[in-house]
């Protein structure tokens, strides 16, 4: 994007923009600064650049209720990464944080939390800003400008199909299926509970709001309930290796695979097996910001649950040969590749992981189920 | 004679000393035009009073203060 364009007000959306209740509020009620000035730096001098960045003061006058449960939200708290550090650090996932840590995080990862303006107005800041639409407020945020700005190598790559060799996801449909297709503004703005992780958030969606149980798919029917939608339907999907605070960022290379392991979080997602991601953690993450190692570090695992947003109707687990005696083995049954085995477990993560790993013992257990034709 | 000649050399001076300002005069103008042409807020436009409207709805002012390209972030953020 042009440098200038990032603060153009002009064209179409800025005409827009100038007609509407916001823009007649005039730029300096929002952002100080001075107006008429003389120069640049006179206009400038202590203006606000994202007054969103102070939701209170600028924008619950109006949006009141938005702004009391959007304080509590996961885009506003970033709460998973706490309750994470709290149960490797503190082996609970509620203890206390140091004020340290709170800093440290709120200095270099935090930058990435979302103020009302990097989702309706611009860019957010870890994307290098700038309007998105000469300053409209847009009530649903750009897909790519917005959304996949942040949630880009992952989700974003995965769902427009940018992995090579991969297909987009199932529901991707330009201008129709876009993400708030599924993930609502209910969500995005929080109900006013504090969740510990986005996995607990009651209206994050789910595969089954949409896709019932269809008795007549006999793969439903052996499997629903035991597997996650993903286990069937994702493709290959990304993981991390690992993430160091103090300007490391991601480190080591982000490596393609598909793994089934058993599920690590039942109390929330009540599937036996499920789709396994490795994160980008390690325990000397936190090193230098002066937490290594992480007491309880292997409380919890480094493959985490995940719903890859890559999903196909017939996917390389569902193609079956109708004509075999065992028609699921190869494609998915017997096919060891697919699941989450102890060779694929990086080495210290052993004990952390043992929980969601498919031991030699239930390996030979599922071989012997799988054995049989149903 | 020698009267004249002093007279004369008097008058030369004065023309000198007359031609020396105007050369300096010509020149400090043309420094201050050049040295205001190179900046960015010697652009006639900005010497104005301006609202904050009239700077960002100025495609070409802003062109002219900002210009370039911003490089797109690298796609490693974020899930």
């Amino acid at each position: 994007m042009e440098k200038w364009r990032k603060v153009y007000i002009g064209g179409t959306d800025g005409e827009t923009f100038l007609n509407s209740v916001h823009g007649q509020l005039g730029c300096v009620s929002c952002h100080g600064g001075k107006e008429p000035a003389g120069t640049p730096e006179e206009a400038h001098e202590g203006m606000l650049k994202d007054p969103s960045s102070q939701p209170d003061k600028y924008c619950a006058g109006c949006h009141t209720d938005v702004v009391e449960k959007h304080l509590t939200s996961i885009h506003k708290t970033q709460q998973g990464y706490f309750t994470m550090f709290s149960q490797r650090y503190h082996g609970v996932p509620d203890g206390e944080i140091p004020e340290h840590f709170t800093a440290e995080f709120n200095a270099e990862c935090g930058k990435c939390h979302a103020t009302c303006g990097q989702c309706h107005i611009s860019v957010p800041n870890s994307a290098r800003g700038g309007l998105v639409s000469a300053h409209k407020f847009n009530k649903t945020p750009d897909m790519t400008k917005n959304c996949t700005a942040c949630h880009g190598s992952r989700i974003g790559d995965e769902y427009l199909g940018n992995n090579e060799g991969y297909s987009p996801d199932a529901h991707w449909v330009p201008k129709l299926m876009r993400c708030e297709a599924c993930h609502t503004g209910s969500e995005m703005h929080g109900d006013g509970t504090r969740y510990e992780s986005k996995l607990k958030v009651q209206e994050m969606p789910r595969c089954e709001n949409c896709h019932q149980n269809n008795t007549s798919n006999t793969y439903h029917q052996v499997h629903w309930g035991e597997l996650s939608c993903n286990t069937c339907h994702s493709q290959t999907y990304r993981n991390c290796n690992s993430c160091h605070v103090g300007g490391s960022g991601i480190t080591g290379d982000p490596y393609f695979t598909f793994k089934i392991g058993k599920n690590p979080i039942p109390e929330d997602r009540n599937y036996q097996w499920v789709t396994l991601r490795h994160i980008p953690v390690s325990n000397d993450t936190y090193g230098p910001w002066g937490y290594e190692p992480l007491p309880f570090y292997n409380s919890m695992p480094t493959w985490k649950y995940t719903a890859p947003h890559n999903v196909r109707k017939n996917a390389p687990q569902t193609a079956v040969d109708s004509t075999a005696a065992l028609p699921c083995a190869g494609s998915c049954h017997n096919n060891e590749n697919l699941f989450l085995r102890p060779s694929d477990i990086p080495p210290g993560e052993e004990t952390a992981n043992q929980g969601v790993v498919v031991s030699d013992d239930e390996w030979q257990q599922l071989l012997q189920k799988w054995s049989v034709k149903k | 004679m020698f009267v004249k000649r002093i007279a004369t050399q008097k008058s030369s001076g004065v023309k000198l000393a007359f031609m020396v300002s105007l050369l300096i005069a010509f020149l400090f103008i043309f420094i201050s035009c050049e040295k205001q042409s190179d900046a960015v807020t010697a652009n006639p436009e900005l010497g104005q009073v301006k609202t904050c409207e009239g700077c960002h709805t100025d495609q070409p002012l802003l062109a002219q203060m900002a210009p370039g390209i911003d490089e797109p972030p690298p796609s490693n953020g974020g899930g």
